[in-house]
């Protein structure tokens, strides 16, 4: 085959050319034998030309899908129902869109020679009549100059909802110096604490800091980590008095 | 003074923008049948031999247009600098064309590929327009053809358009055999 994607116009026009060099009639012919003959020039093609267009490989992937149910013959399992749009879901769906798409790209034919006929005679565009038209007139309206002044202190309030109300960000630090002592204080009240008790605040550095500061505890055996079963809460026990 | 002159300066100075009978009526002050007589005088006028111009009906409006018996002559004055449209762009106009309005994702869907650089070029050539947004998801935007793409194709309306489901050749034939639009509307 000595075809080139540039002669065709995408994945549906490569495919009517492949049903008419088998001299097969589209209503009859053998939807696996075409996609095994799409999907052999798909891979015989240079890899950086197909790169231009993808939409060779979503269909191309979709072939495969489908003769892939073909083969274990599941037509009549509900597929996830796909809304993309170049989405084929049967083997009647491919047919339907080719006989569509062939339809469309037969009256083009029409077109092209409606086109050259049309060309046999010429127009010419439109006279420029602007000097024959009235003047516009912009304010008709009797507006006055204190319209005006209100109509832009109207818009400066406007702008000013627009601004935030004032705000001041800061930005709150945590040391785990701060945090081991905070704990410390916990567990002075009562022994054990759950671990998940411990995270108040669900900021990303209160959560690492806390976590980092549980580690520290545990590695100087301040405290002790017990878990009943895996998965299951785990609760910080004080060590000694 | 003579209308049958004004109606000719008229179809002058429009030019390819062209005038409805409408346009005629309300500009000349005439009724419909007045209007339609004073165009077949014209019509009649230029039918002659050594006229050089003749009115067409091209997308709903009456246009003076040149005889394509002399468009050897034109050539040689201006070259061949015709500047038809590629396939993919007449594709997707028939797509529009018998569908319209429609939105990119369905021409698309017919294609099998990507039209939005086609979309595009076709917005860019007044051949198409955006005429509104559709409910979809996403509100995309609906294409129709305009009155640009009936001149193009020498049209009188979108009504003309072969029937997509009965083409083959002898009805192709027949339909550039089709007497002139205008003969119609006269």
């Amino acid at each position: 085959m000595n075809l080139q994607l540039q002669d065709f116009e995408g994945p549906f026009d490569l495919l009517l050319h492949l049903v008419r060099i088998s001299k097969m009639d589209i209503y009859t012919i053998n939807i696996s034998e075409i996609i095994n003959q799409y999907i052999d020039f798909i891979n015989s093609i240079d890899k950086n030309d197909i790169d231009k267009s993808s939409e060779y490989l979503v269909v191309s992937s979709e072939l495969i899908h489908l003769k892939s149910k073909m083969l274990i013959n599941k037509n009549e399992e509900e597929e996830e129902n796909t809304e993309d749009e170049f989405s084929i879901k049967s083997e009647e769906d491919l047919r339907e869109k080719l006989i569509e798409y062939e339809k469309y790209k037969n009256m083009t034919e029409v077109f092209r020679t409606l086109e050259e006929n049309r060309a046999d005679y010429y127009t010419k565009m439109p006279e420029n009549l602007k000097e024959y038209v009235d003047e516009e007139k912009i304010i008709n309206s009797d507006v006055s100059l204190n319209d005006l002044l209100e109509a832009f202190i109207g818009m400066q309030k406007r702008i000013n909802f627009q601004k935030p109300l004032t705000t001041k960000i800061t930005r709150k630090e945590y040391s785990v110096k701060e945090k081991i002592s905070e704990i410390r204080n916990i567990l002075q009240k009562k022994k054990t604490v759950e671990f998940s008790e411990l995270f108040d605040i669900f900021t990303k550095e209160n959560v690492v800091v806390t976590f980092l500061s549980i580690l520290d505890m545990s590695k100087n055996s301040e405290i002790i980590l017990k878990q009943d079963k895996i998965f299951s809460t785990i609760i910080i026990e004080r060590v000694g008095k | 003074m003579n209308l049958l002159g004004v109606l000719e300066g008229l179809l002058f100075v429009m030019g390819d923008e062209g005038v409805t009978l409408e346009d005629i009526c309300k500009t000349l002050n005439i009724d419909e049948s007045k209007a339609k007589e004073l165009l077949i005088e014209l019509k009649k006028e230029y039918e002659k031999d050594e006229r050089g111009i003749k009115i067409s009906f091209l997308g709903n409006a009456f246009k003076l247009t040149t005889k394509k018996e002399h468009k050897e002559y034109y050539q040689k004055l201006i070259g061949n600098r015709e500047e038809t449209l590629s396939q993919a762009q007449l594709e997707v106009l028939a797509i529009i064309a018998y569908n319209e309005p429609i939105t990119r994702i369905e021409i698309d869907e017919i294609r099998g590929i990507s039209s939005s650089y086609v979309i595009k070029k076709l917005l860019s050539k007044d051949l198409i327009k955006v005429v509104g947004k559709s409910d979809l998801p996403g509100r995309p935007n609906l294409y129709k053809t305009t009155r640009e793409f009936l001149d193009c194709f020498g049209l009188a309306s979108i009504n003309d358009l072969p029937d997509l489901n009965l083409v083959n050749k002898e009805e192709k034939q027949e339909l550039f055999r089709k007497k002139e639009k205008i003969e119609e509307v006269l």
